[in-house]
Parts: structure tokens; sequence; C-alpha cells
């Protein structure tokens, strides 16, 4: 990090005097290069947090200074996500090579164990490694053990001899009770077959959420017909539960989930209803792995201007859980 | 009570930005980012608005008949006082909704967890609104690359044939585009 750095992440962490914070804000109001060279700054830094890579002392800075205003910890957030998401995608050839494009076998397991998760790629290289050493080792000993079985086969011990003889008697006095078929032995079951290298079938796409529209039905408990059902399939990482409101008379809305018999799973407050074709609705976006499969109470308050909350329904649906 | 600002005042300060009233506007956006930025720095509350009370400020003093020979200089001066007002007066009490707009409560535990997902979902979803080039220049561009990201990203840079500053700008103006259409999804989810 050079100087010029050095400065610009002081300021950031507000560690810079006022006469050379006023000194460089004069410099960034005054030239957009310098402007830009602190927002690349920034993203260093709150990368490198992200990431787990600044000092104990620019930590416990930016986790004091930084982090203590809004915009800035969404900043953070933000980077932490980024982070998070680019970090698991390969390297696209259509953009950039690497570098060195020769690279020796080491050097290429020492650049897929870079990075943050440093220690997961090495536990997934080292699992790898006693996987290949595994598969040598069954390799070898299930050769020399079917050379041992062969070689034991192929000389009868006497009482195997006697068993070989018993059941060939057997086989004579037994009478047959059924004409032998002529049609071909039917196809046993795939599973039943010699084990051989089947295709594996596709990876399913598993939709990210799960939805459910409910519609407002009173206090005293929801429409009289079916109840809704709300399907999650593996993998669904959320559940959106629209609730359609008859009337949007208030500017805030509380929404409180709990399991029929048990307690509250979830709740949101301040949720402002949203417009549809169909009028003012609310939405819940719920983590999929709160549900399990059973019997959900929905209950919509709503809080007026003077903060009065009124009771405005609730919903009862049944999640299904597979 | 700030007074609103008129389409007079707002001209004025448009026409002291620039004669062309397109390249004004552009300079209109880059002073508006970088007050917005050094409010923020300052850790001013809802640095939006202040930018927003600069600009009131200048275009009034303009709409006076104030010569102001360098605009961008003026603002930072008078940006200043509002930073110094905002950070000692009532502004400092009003409490900014948590985070940041997002009316998202702290109802338990759970919530962090709940909104690192929601933050991932509408990542996902505005890296797809992006047009593929971009796509791929924002995470080849801020991949991790410890220890070589200067060649990396100098060998990026020659690969699509941009000046190293250029990419590093390009990379950014991404960035900000996508950070802001993160925080708009995350708005939209929490009010749908």
């Amino acid at each position: 990090m050079d100087e010029s750095e050095q400065i610009m992440t002081s300021y950031l962490l507000g560690e810079l005097s006022e006469p050379e914070q006023t000194a460089l804000e004069e410099k960034y109001f005054s030239d957009p290069r310098v402007f830009d060279q602190i927002l690349k700054t920034e993203n260093e830094l709150v990368d490198n947090y992200a990431r787990g890579r600044v000092s104990p002392r620019v930590r416990e800075r930016f986790e004091q200074y930084y982090l203590l205003h809004p915009g800035r910890r969404e900043r953070m957030k933000f980077a932490e996500a980024l982070a998070t998401r680019i970090d698991n995608i390969e390297p696209s050839g259509n953009v950039v090579e690497r570098p060195a494009s020769a690279m020796s076998w080491w050097r290429g397991l020492l650049a897929t164990l870079r990075g943050q998760r440093l220690m997961l790629r090495f536990s997934i290289a080292f699992a790898s490694l006693l996987l290949v050493l595994g598969g040598a080792w069954f390799f070898i000993d299930s050769r020399r053990a079917r050379q041992e079985l062969a070689q034991t086969q192929a000389v009868p011990t006497d009482e195997e001899r006697r068993e070989r003889e018993l059941e060939q008697k057997v086989a004579e006095v037994r009478v047959p009770t059924e004409e032998p078929s002529t049609e071909p032995e039917p196809r046993r079951p795939a599973q039943q077959q010699s084990p051989q290298m089947t295709p594996t079938p596709l990876a399913r796409a598993v939709p990210a959420y799960a939805s459910l529209l409910l519609a407002v039905g009173g206090v005293r408990g929801g429409d009289a017909g079916k109840t809704p059902i709300l399907v999650i399939p593996p993998g669904t990482v959320e559940a959106r539960l629209q609730l359609n409101l008859k009337e949007n008379e208030y500017a805030r809305y509380r929404v409180s989930l709990q399991a029929v018999g048990g307690g509250e799973i979830f709740s949101r407050r301040n949720l402002k209803p949203g417009h549809t074709k169909a009028g003012a609705s609310v939405t819940l976006v719920v983590p999929a792995r709160k549900f399990t499969t059973g019997d959900y109470i929905l209950t919509l308050r709503g809080v007026n201007r003077d903060g009065e909350i009124d009771d405005l329904s609730k919903s009862i649906f049944r999640v299904d859980k597979k | 009570m700030e007074r609103g600002l008129t389409a007079n005042a707002f001209a004025k300060l448009l026409n002291g930005l620039n004669a062309d009233r397109e390249r004004a506007g552009d300079k209109y956006e880059e002073l508006r980012r970088t007050l917005i930025r050094f409010f923020e720095w300052r850790g001013a509350p809802f640095p939006e608005e202040q930018a927003d009370k600069t600009f009131n400020r200048v275009a009034r003093r303009l709409d006076e008949g104030v010569k102001i020979k360098n605009i961008g200089a003026y603002c930072y001066e008078v940006a200043r006082l509002v930073c110094l007002e905002s950070l000692k007066g009532h502004d400092s009490k009003r409490t900014p909704l948590e985070p940041d707009h997002l009316e998202v409560t702290a109802a338990d535990a759970d919530d962090e967890a709940v909104e690192k997902e929601l933050r991932l979902t509408c990542l996902d979803d505005c890296l797809c609104s992006l047009p593929a080039e971009s796509r791929e220049l924002i995470t080849e561009y801020y991949r991790d690359e410890r220890g070589s990201r200067i060649d990396y990203r100098k060998t990026l840079a020659e690969r699509l044939g941009l000046r190293r500053d250029a990419l590093a700008n390009r990379a950014q103006r991404l960035r900000d585009k996508l950070e802001q259409c993160v925080a708009g999804c995350l708005r939209n989810k929490s009010t749908i």
C-alpha cells in the first residue's frame, strides 16, 4: 500500500486530524481522479474485511468506526455478499486468461487451494488424495484377494468334493414339478444386475422459493373453504406468503406466523403494503427451513397513524414439506 | 426549515456547472455522488438529504446573484457547514431505519441470516440483469486473487483492450450500479 492509499484508508477509518481531512476533501472535490481513488481504496478495505484479511488493528478500527454508519454498514454487507458469490464462481475463460498459462501441476494445485476458503479447499484436496490412495489400495488388495481365491478354487478340498457329490445325488432323486421354460429369463431390475456405470441423472432444478397466496379472511378464522397448502420442495430457500388485503386502511402492517399448537416462528413489523392488479397486498418472505410439515396461523395486524394496533385477520394454511 | 429549490435557481446551478445542459447534468450527478460520499464518510445521517440540502443552498446563493467561480469548491464549503449542522442538530436525533431505509427489524435471532439470504438472492437477480460482458467483468475484477491482484488486473485490462485505470473505473461504476440494484431489490422485498 503506497502512502496516498494509506492516507485514504486512515480517512475512511476516521483516523486523520481535521486539517488532514480537510486537505484530502478539498483534493477529491476538485479532482475526480482522487475521488475515484478513494472509492477504490474503500472497496479494497471492505472487501478485505469481508474476506477476513485485515490486521487486528484495522479490524478493530473498522468495527468501531466504519461500521457505525448505516450506509457504510450496508456497503460492507454488499461486499460480503459479493465476495460470497463471486468467490464461488469458476473463472471464465471468455474474459481473462490466467497470467501463468503454463502452470505446473503443483502450481495448479496451489492455485486451487488459494483464497478465503483455504481450509475448506485444503480439506477437499486432502479428501481427494485419500480417495485416490484408498482406491489404489482397494484395487491392489482386491486383486490380491481374487488371485488367492482363484488359487483356492482351483484345488477343491475333500469337504467341497463331498458336498458336490451329495448335491448331484439329490438332483438325481428330485422329481421335476415344472416343465423347463423355453422363455428367456426375465430381465432383473437394474439394481440387481451386475454393477455397471450408469449416467447420473441431471440435477433437478429446485425452485429458489415456494409461494402461497392468501386472502384476508377475518379474525374469526379464515375462509370456510379448503385449507390452502404450501408445498415446499427439497432445496427450497424461502417461502413467500402473499396476503391480499380487502381494504388498505393502515400505513403499516405487522405479521406474525405461528405453528398451530406451537409458538411464533417468524414475525415482521413495519411492512408496507404493495399494490398488484388484485389490489393491496403484504408479502412475507420466510426462510423455508423455518417450516416443518403441519398447520400454521398467519396473523395480520394493522398499525394506524396514532400507533394503535388492530387485529385484522388470521389465516390458516398447511405446509407440506417434501 | 429549508426552503425548496426553485426551477430558476436550479437552472442557474446547472448553468454554473457547465454552459452545455447535457454536460451540466453529468457534472451535477458527479458532484452529487461526491457529496453523498462525503457526508457518509464524515458520518452524517441521511447523506442523500444532506447532499440535496447543500445544492439547495448553493443554488439559492446563485439565484440571489452571488458570483461563484468554482461551484465544486463552493459546494464543499457549504457541505462542511451542512455536515456540522447535521451532526450537532436534530438530524442526528432522527434514527435511520436499520439497515438504511430497509424495513426489516431484528424480530428474532435468525433475522441476520434471513437478510443475508435475501441479499444473496437480490445479488443473483441483479447480476443476471447485467449484460453478460459486464457480469463477467465485475466477477473477474473483484475475484479473490490474493497476492497477484495487480498482475491479474493488468492481464484482465490487456485482454479487454483497456487501460488499467479505465478498467478500474468501469468496474467501480458497475459495482455502484450493482449495489444500488441490490438495495432497491431489498427495499422491494420488504414492502411488496
